[in-house]
């Protein structure tokens, strides 16, 4: 997985010598903004061209790439056409929307699964041209009426990527912003059917998600713990949330709000898959004294297990409970997003 | 709260993304703003080092502008120690070589 990583790397490098505006946006996907570069480069299409042979060349990768005016729709030009045709590239204009995007069937926008597909369906929208002249306040009150509930923004979401209008700029330093949210989650190798096996991997999680939080300097106040069960078909488990009684970043503190909070939904169920994460981050240096704390004495704890762990790896030292079968933690320290690194 | 409809907030919210390749893509960037120490001008050098004099000498204090590869800093104080030999004053409890001053204000 790490090669996947440096590769990516390699490949925006190669991006930025024909833009400084390139984003990464997965592991194998990239915006870049070429508007600057057209007097220097030539034409969009002779742009791609450049980049697929240099990044053939210097990686053996074949790239493709959907060029368009916005993000959205240069990602639909990639994701529908560019995948799929020889030379792996596909230009999607403003003004070909009605004959290009429109006719397709609705689950091939971005950003509509296999659930809202089934909701637009039935809504009398199977096409994103369908969804596209639909009027924007006719579209809430549809959505309203079909959801129970006021879902006004993901309604203009999902008008606005049919009639092909984004503008959001392709953001280089998109990934500096502080996060909203820390989390983990893990899939087991089997399913874990008692509360003291899961306790073991909500402690495992819930350590990462702290050890990442001090990193970073912050702060969670809201834990959130989910599962779900191995039948992906027949979806089992939960995602729950709550609010500590106060902001912490301190593994013992976290994990208890998580085993209630994990208590209080799970229905019995065998699990494979858990993830913990907090939110409504703050700054660790700042926060309320309340009478009963210990995080101070936590922290110093705390500090000397993270500075170990930084210097010789994450499994220098571990909780007693990682080493059990149970545990996935020295597993997991060989692996990146699931994969062995 | 950051908003799906504004700024970058679409792909914000949507992206996936290994905190592993995040952290390197971070790392990266940090690279990309590394700059050279830039070369003083000799008339600079002498501006710098009559400032540098004249504040020891009389006990005022200086703001220095220090080189960062990075971003530069700053350090306001006094100057209480000059080591001629090892080209390094004492500034604010702390030594700072004098090839690292970019800038010398009277505070």
């Amino acid at each position: 997985m790490q090669l996947y990583i440096d590769t990516s790397i390699q490949i925006t490098d190669i991006l930025r010598t024909y833009s400084d505006l390139v984003e990464p946006y997965s592991i194998d996907e990239q915006f870049i903004d070429i508007t600057g570069s057209l007097k220097l480069f030539g034409t969009p299409t002779e742009i791609a061209q450049a980049i697929q042979d240099d990044v053939r060349n210097a990686t053996g990768i074949y790239t493709r790439l959907g060029i368009s005016y916005s993000k959205v729709t240069a990602k639909m030009a990639c994701d529908l056409w560019a995948k799929k045709n020889k030379d792996g590239l596909f230009v999607l204009r403003k003004e070909d929307l009605p004959t290009t995007l429109w006719p397709q069937p609705i689950n091939k926008m971005f950003m509509v699964g296999s659930r809202m597909t089934a909701h637009f369906t039935s809504m009398g929208l199977p096409t994103i041209g369908h969804l596209a002249q639909t009027p924007l306040a006719e579209l809430k009150r549809m959505m309203k009426k079909k959801f129970n509930k006021n879902c006004d923004i993901d309604a203009e979401l999902y008008w606005r990527m049919a009639n092909g209008i984004d503008d959001s700029p392709v953001s280089p330093y998109t990934h500096e912003e502080a996060p909203k949210s820390v989390g983990h989650q893990m899939t087991l190798p089997r399913d874990y059917r008692t509360l003291d096996e899961i306790k073991v991997i909500l402690l495992e999680l819930t350590e990462l998600v702290c050890q990442r939080c001090r990193s970073m300097g912050y702060m969670g106040f809201v834990i959130s713990v989910g599962c779900q069960g191995a039948d992906f078909e027949r979806p089992t488990g939960f995602y729950r949330q709550m609010k500590m009684p106060e902001p912490t970043n301190v593994t013992n503190q976290v994990y208890h709000a998580a085993v209630e909070l994990f208590k209080q939904h799970w229905q019995k169920l065998p699990v494979r898959k858990v993830g913990v994460s907090l939110s409504q981050l703050s700054n660790e240096e700042e926060y309320q004294l309340s009478l009963f704390d210990e995080r101070e004495r936590f922290r110093l704890l705390e500090k000397t297990t993270d500075a170990l762990k930084q210097k010789y790896g994450s499994t220098a030292i571990m909780r007693a409970v990682s080493v059990t079968e149970m545990g996935q933690a020295k597993d997991r320290a060989g692996k990146i997003g699931g994969h062995y690194k | 709260m950051r908003k799906k409809l504004e700024g970058n907030g679409l792909w914000e919210s949507s992206r996936m993304m290994l905190p592993e390749h995040k952290e390197r893509i971070l790392e990266v960037n940090h690279e990309l703003v590394r700059k050279e120490q830039p070369i003083l001008d000799p008339y600079k050098w002498e501006e710098i080092n009559e400032r540098l004099s004249d504040a020891y000498r009389n006990g005022e204090a200086v703001r220095l502008v220090l080189w960062d590869p990075f971003e530069n800093r700053s350090i306001t104080g006094m100057i209480t120690k000059l080591d001629v030999l090892a080209y390094r004053i004492l500034i604010a409890g702390q030594w700072v070589k004098l090839s690292g001053i970019l800038e010398v204000e009277f505070a």
